[in-house]
């Protein structure tokens, strides 16, 4: 194979304020099941990465966000994880865009890698109620902005459109764990994963998301052999006709178009 | 006026769930009936009769008819005495099972209906055996499960598998015990041996009793085992290659012919160049044949990095939608920007082509590619958007609309064909502006785009709906 088809980079972005004190076990439980799903696939070679976010001062004066970059050593991520301390954290809403702003923007993803943020929280960003109230105008239920120091707007100038743009910028992809029964939150993590093509659930369907970014792993992955052959043909014939390509390989057009796009999302097209 | 909105909305929903429901999973589609037929039993009537008629997908046609024969009201009971009679023996078996399962009943009415199918075989030998060599098993569990007792003949076919000489079902056992090639290719020539019950009887499938078999296809049943075909070495032979050939040809035209069975077959069938080109020809005909797109259409597909599915949808829609489009047709890619796309005939082919170095990456703008239009001054009357629905850059759709509109003095509608983990955020923002939306849920099921074809062809779903409510439910004519 001449490029690296199965890396996989993941982050965890978590809400360790102190609000997540009661979830925090849960949580970071279910961080280590994902390491350990991930990584029981020896087709996989997995990278993880955390960042901790908490609020902006003055709710919060410890830190917005801390970084902890992808690594290959899993069992140091997963001590990591288990040091995590919930803490702080002032109003209700919390840091949630900063936490996947600097994700995005700050790890250093391996090129051509396959991207994921597992966005674990149990509250809204600031001015999410407000976000809701223009973005679905008829959408009914709470609209509170249940006690936001920010309600007009998180102080970092981000949103959900520009969190999410920035996740499709890097080609990551956010699956959302909502730790608590705020149907506020729920909605916000909802909204930035959907943005970016991920999912969203609440913990007790956890396995749900789990078994989303497993999913999607095994989309990508699948035929992970054929696609690298497809790479070479498509190098050596220097085009991507789906025909051509199938052709050269005897095999049909339309699986060869599938690996095709898998190819071309995670940029191993760009000759 | 409220409650008429309130019902008609209903319908519409109705109508979206069941066009675009995915095939085989009959438990989620019950489900969905049973809603329907609660909530509003006389347009599920006349539904389930206008779906016979048009529609593709079996699960739903099943479903339909086990609802109707197992309703409370007579009307809806004998439409479906009607309707069942024209179903082959494996979905009456099938419809039957419905019933007991999901609906937990099987009214007289049903079992009479069940009783008249198997007579009116009965009555006719010819009728009869090819339904019994068919659907052997559907046919014994309908006698048995439904304690019909059959006639000699039947009885001697199906449980004492003593068939009468001369029978068709006698005729598959000297298939099975005849000792030369020559002689299978006669028997399956002579009387008409269908090919997935002959490929049962006999071992080894030589290049003349696949001519033979070939011979007694219907195009559709070629294309359905073009896997099979290939796999029994019928792509190498020369005669057998050229028979599939002029069967793919006469698809083409047929008119019980599916588009997406012959796309579902080029996928999973290795097979040539040509039999490839044959069969997106098959789609691109048949396609063409429900209908012509008269009004001038854009067409946006989202290419932003959180969309994998919607390109592959894109194209074919791309590809429908040009074929059939009589006016002018724009096509863009968008993320942040639009990329116009165009494609040098209407095949499906042509716009993989056209879409071959796009590929799902960046953020995205609606707005960017009406922005593009609005510029270039380019009129249409719809505008057909494949998206998951989440704008997160400028211009957005709702902004970029009433300018589009205002300049170019038109107010195109707006069909969203959702696809990926969408959600309805930007129906709600256009519905909040006044922009005419109507939305279409693309669930992973090829076989369902056709269905946009209506909705684009200048038919709104609320004429949709009245054709529908117009449709007549069948009456027993041993009743009046």
């Amino acid at each position: 194979m001449s490029k690296p088809l199965n890396h996989v980079d993941l982050c965890f972005v978590i809400d360790t304020t102190g609000s997540m004190g009661s979830f925090i076990q849960e949580a970071k439980q279910q961080l280590l099941n994902t390491i350990g799903i991930l990584s029981a696939d020896s087709n996989i070679d997995l990278q993880v990465g955390l960042v901790q976010y908490r609020d902006h001062p003055p709710q919060d004066d410890s830190f917005i966000t801390r970084f902890y970059p992808l690594t290959p050593h899993l069992q140091q991520m997963q001590k990591r994880i288990n040091k995590l301390a919930p803490q702080g954290g002032g109003d209700g809403p919390e840091a949630v865009y900063r936490g996947v702003y600097d994700a995005c923007t700050q790890m250093k993803w391996r090129p051509h890698s396959c991207r994921f943020i597992l966005l674990v929280g149990d509250a809204p960003p600031h001015g999410f109620a407000a976000w809701l109230r223009t973005a679905a105008p008829g959408k009914k239920g709470r609209r509170g902005n249940s006690g936001d120091a920010w309600p007009q707007g998180c102080p970092s100038g981000l949103n959900v459109e520009s969190v999410t743009a920035v996740a499709e910028n890097w080609q990551v992809t956010v699956h959302g764990l909502c730790m608590s029964t705020s149907q506020l939150a729920l909605e916000a993590f909802r909204a930035i994963a959907t943005g970016t093509g991920g999912q969203c659930a609440w913990v007790t369907e956890a396995q749900d998301v789990i078994s989303k970014m497993v999913a999607i792993l095994g989309e990508e992955f699948r035929d992970l052999e054929f696609d690298g052959e497809v790479l070479a043909a498509a190098q050596t014939l220097q085009n991507l006709d789906s025909g051509e390509i199938a052709e050269s390989m005897r095999c049909p057009r339309l699986q060869v178009a599938g690996a095709i796009a898998r190819l071309g999302k995670r940029g191993f097209l760009d000759f | 006026m409220t409650t008429n909105t309130t019902e008609r909305d209903l319908r519409l929903d109705i109508l979206n769930s069941l066009l675009t429901t995915p095939h085989r999973e009959l438990k989620a589609v019950a489900k969905l009936h049973q809603q329907f037929c609660e909530v509003d039993p006389i347009f599920y009537g006349h539904l389930a009769v206008w779906y016979q008629q048009h529609g593709d997908v079996r699960d739903h046609k099943e479903v339909f008819i086990g609802n109707l024969l197992s309703s409370n009201l007579v009307e809806h009971r004998d439409a479906g005495f009607v309707m069942l009679q024209e179903f082959p023996p494996y979905q009456v078996a099938r419809v039957v099972d419905f019933m007991k399962q999901q609906r937990q009943k099987l009214p007289r009415s049903a079992r009479t209906a069940v009783r008249r199918y198997l007579q009116k075989r009965e009555a006719n030998p010819t009728f009869f055996d090819r339904a019994a060599v068919r659907g052997r098993k559907a046919m014994k569990h309908l006698y048995a499960s439904l304690h019909i007792k059959p006639g000699e003949r039947a009885n001697a076919i199906l449980f004492k598998d003593a068939p009468p000489e001369g029978s068709l079902p006698f005729m598959l056992k000297q298939l099975a015990k005849a000792e030369t090639t020559e002689r299978q290719a006669q028997i399956i020539a002579e009387y008409n041996i269908p090919y997935t019950v002959a490929v049962g009887a006999i071992e080894q499938l030589t290049p003349p009793v696949l001519v033979a078999l070939v011979n007694t296809m219907s195009p559709q049943e070629v294309i359905n085992n073009l896997k099979s075909l290939q796999k029994r070495g019928a792509m190498d032979h020369s005669q057998v290659k050229e028979l599939v050939d002029r069967k793919l040809q006469e698809a083409q035209t047929s008119d019980r012919v599916s588009a997406f069975k012959a796309m579902k077959a080029a996928e999973v069938a290795v097979i040539d160049k040509d039999t490839a080109a044959q069969l997106e020809q098959v789609v691109n005909v048949q396609v063409k044949q429900r209908g012509k797109i008269r009004r001038s259409t854009a067409l946006f597909v989202d290419k932003s990095a959180s969309m994998t599915v919607a390109l592959e949808v894109g194209k074919q829609i791309a590809a429908l939608v040009s074929g059939i489009a009589e006016a002018e047709l724009f096509v863009y890619a968008f993320d942040a920007i639009a990329h116009p796309i165009t494609a040098k005939g209407p095949a499906l082919s042509d716009w993989e082509k056209a879409f071959e170095r796009i590929f799902p990456k960046g953020a995205t703008s609606l707005g960017a590619p009406l922005e593009a239009m609005r510029q270039q001054r380019r009129m249409v009357e719809q505008i057909v958007i494949v998206t998951d629905e989440q704008e997160n850059c400028e211009p957005y759709l709702a902004t970029v609309y009433p300018r589009y509109c205002e300049e170019l003095k038109i107010a195109p509608n707006v069909v969203i064909v959702k696809v990926g983990q969408h959600d309805d955020y930007l129906e709600q923002r256009l519905q909040h502006c006044k922009i005419p939306v109507e939305s279409f849920t693309f669930a992973g099921d090829y076989y369902a785009l056709p269905n946009l074809v209506p909705m684009l062809s200048g038919r709104s779903r609320l004429e949709l709906l009245m054709e529908i409510i117009e449709t007549p439910l069948p009456v027993r004519s041993d009743k009046s």
